[in-house]
């Protein structure tokens, strides 16, 4: 059985400039990834070659095993993709739009009807029968949405689907890719919000400069990353270079004069250790401990570069 | 999950929003009003100024057909500039693109919908003009007097026209993002600068068998009786005594018709490549 959404050896070349470099990932059954980068990392464009938008330089996008640039009308029968800022057509209403869709799709009328009053309770969308022309950016985006959404598709491609969107839009939005990744739906979104790729998501893609630095699941990276963080507070101020002597503190951060952020390798008992150093070098008034979040490995990627 | 639906279907589709499209943007209504306003225009005159007018000693109703569809070439451009001027152009610019491309539609079938259906306005566009020509016809002449046979063929070479004009202005759509600048770029084009290529033929005394805007003369050249291929005329320069010579060509039918299928198989084939081919970067 064929990958449901898979990239081999997949690149995109603008002239001299390479906007996605030898991509290779497979991904099957439901769930949602996150793929995560900073601006022109190569995001828009996998997600533009997935959807016969951009040709490949090299390498292939495959949707449940059908190469998109040889077959696009197969490749995306199952495909709801949301690239860019997509919109209606200004001279048609939002009615109309999602109907021209359904029939694109093959929906029967009265799949149309029932299942756009559905997503029009469910996304909260603006008068259906007003010209998309007149509607704000977050009204046409959710028309749209409810328009991939139409014909149930079992693939999702996402490009910051939330993006330009006020913050209740945004719960909405996140609340239904929530439920669609119930569904044994396979979404793959690109995004800018941690936070939000964290909630959704069970597993992350990072690229930056055209190149994937890393897929696994948020789990996994966690591990993979797992530096522990301790933020603390004496009774007095401290210079910071009498804490890096502490056994097991790889990094000192000032917070304040009195207040310091120590990360350390290892597992609560190495915290004890060093807690208890810290009590012998100056009286210790708060402290608390954080794992290493998806934001810091995002940072520490990405800055690192590999 | 959505049911496979055949290209067919889905140029259906594309045939009856594209259809819409033309009539919730007053579009066809525009090009419908204009047509009629000259079209009024020039009956009323001629009825006003009298058959005269056509300049024959002898007038018939082929001679006024001439004369009354003489002008039809230039409203058939106006008409296909306006209704394909940004048939592609409206995807190419990312927003509604970015919708409709993502679909599970082939592209030669959005391409073929949307010509089919601005074809069908053009069409009707088309036939408006000949109703108020034959009517003016019929009203001076008598329904007996017209030329039916001559009349069919000459409405065939408009309708022939008007694909070839659209193939024309699909081609130019292809290469903006902009519908607006594309619309606006393309009736400038075609109003503007095929008269100008064609021209150049009166004055180098060649004949511009490479305009589209030469071969629309058949359409009521077909009414000419006797039919001249090739005239000149000599305009005196006054004190100077220079002489300038214009030179006047008129297609032949099979002229006619090889320049028009010719844009329109050219044309329509390289706006195909190219709405096919073209990436969309955003």
């Amino acid at each position: 059985m064929s990958p449901l959404l898979e990239a081999q050896d997949l690149t995109k070349r603008f002239n001299s400039f390479t906007a996605l470099d030898h991509a290779d990932f497979r991904y099957e059954g439901a769930g949602a990834i996150g793929y995560l980068g900073p601006n022109g990392a190569g995001k828009t464009t996998t997600l533009k070659l997935f959807t016969d938008l951009l040709r490949p330089t090299t390498g292939h996008a495959l949707i449940d095993g059908i190469d998109v640039t040889a077959d696009p009308k197969r490749a995306l029968w199952n495909v709801g993709a949301l690239i860019e800022t997509p919109e209606p057509y200004p001279s048609q209403t939002g009615r109309e739009a999602l109907r021209m869709i359904g029939e694109y799709r093959g929906l029967t009328r009265e799949e149309i009807r029932d299942r756009t009053e559905r997503y029009a309770a469910e996304l909260e969308l603006p008068d259906l029968d007003r010209k998309t022309a007149k509607l704000s950016k977050g009204q046409k985006q959710r028309i749209v949405l409810a328009g991939i959404l139409l014909a149930e598709p079992t693939v999702l491609l996402l490009d910051e689907p939330t993006s330009g969107l006020d913050p209740a839009e945004r719960v909405v939005i996140r609340n239904i890719l929530v439920r669609l990744k119930g569904e044994q739906r396979l979404i793959l979104m690109s995004s800018h919000l941690l936070q939000e790729v964290t909630e959704i998501c069970d597993r992350v893609i990072f690229i930056n400069k055209g190149k994937i630095l890393l897929q696994d699941s948020v789990q996994n990276i966690g591990i993979k990353f797992r530096v522990t963080r301790l933020d603390v507070e004496f009774a007095k101020p401290l210079e910071p270079s009498v804490l890096t002597t502490v056994p097991g503190v790889s990094k000192v951060e000032v917070v304040s004069p009195t207040r310091f952020r120590l990360d350390f390798d290892g597992d609560d008992g190495t915290r004890a250790r060093i807690l208890e150093a810290c009590q012998k070098v100056a009286p210790v008034t708060s402290f608390s401990s954080a794992s290493l979040n998806l934001e810091d490995a995002y940072l520490k990627l990405i800055q690192g570069g590999s | 999950m959505s049911r496979n639906v055949s290209d067919l279907q889905q140029f259906l589709t594309t045939f009856l929003y594209q259809l819409r499209f033309y009539l919730r943007t007053w579009r066809f209504a525009g090009i419908l009003l204009f047509v009629a306003a000259i079209s009024a225009a020039v009956l009323s005159l001629q009825l006003y100024r009298g058959v005269i007018a056509v300049q024959t000693t002898n007038p018939t109703s082929s001679d006024y057909l001439h004369a009354f569809l003489g002008n039809i070439g230039s409203a058939i451009i106006i008409a296909a500039a306006f209704l394909g001027g940004d048939a592609i152009a409206m995807d190419m610019g990312g927003g509604p693109g970015y919708l409709m491309l993502t679909q599970p539609v082939r592209r030669w079938v959005l391409l073929a919908g949307r010509y089919a259906a601005a074809a069908l306005v053009g069409l009707l566009v088309a036939i408006a003009y000949y109703a108020f020509a034959i009517g003016g016809a019929a009203y001076i002449y008598g329904v007996g007097a017209l030329p039916g046979g001559t009349l069919a063929e000459s409405f065939g070479f408009a309708f022939l026209y008007g694909l070839s004009a659209l193939a024309l202005a699909f081609f130019f759509s292809s290469f903006f993002k902009s519908p607006a600048i594309s619309i606006v770029f393309t009736v400038l084009i075609m109003i503007i600068a095929l008269p100008i290529v064609t021209s150049i033929g009166s004055f180098t005394g060649g004949e511009p068998w490479y305009s589209l805007d030469y071969a629309s003369g058949v359409i009521s050249n077909l009414f000419q009786n006797p039919f001249v291929h090739y005239s000149t005329q000599s305009i005196s320069e006054g004190r100077r005594g220079a002489v300038l010579t214009i030179y006047q060509w008129s297609p032949y039918a099979w002229e006619g018709l090889t320049i028009m299928v010719t844009y329109l198989v050219v044309f329509l084939v390289l706006a195909y490549v190219i709405y096919t081919r073209k990436e969309v970067k955003g």
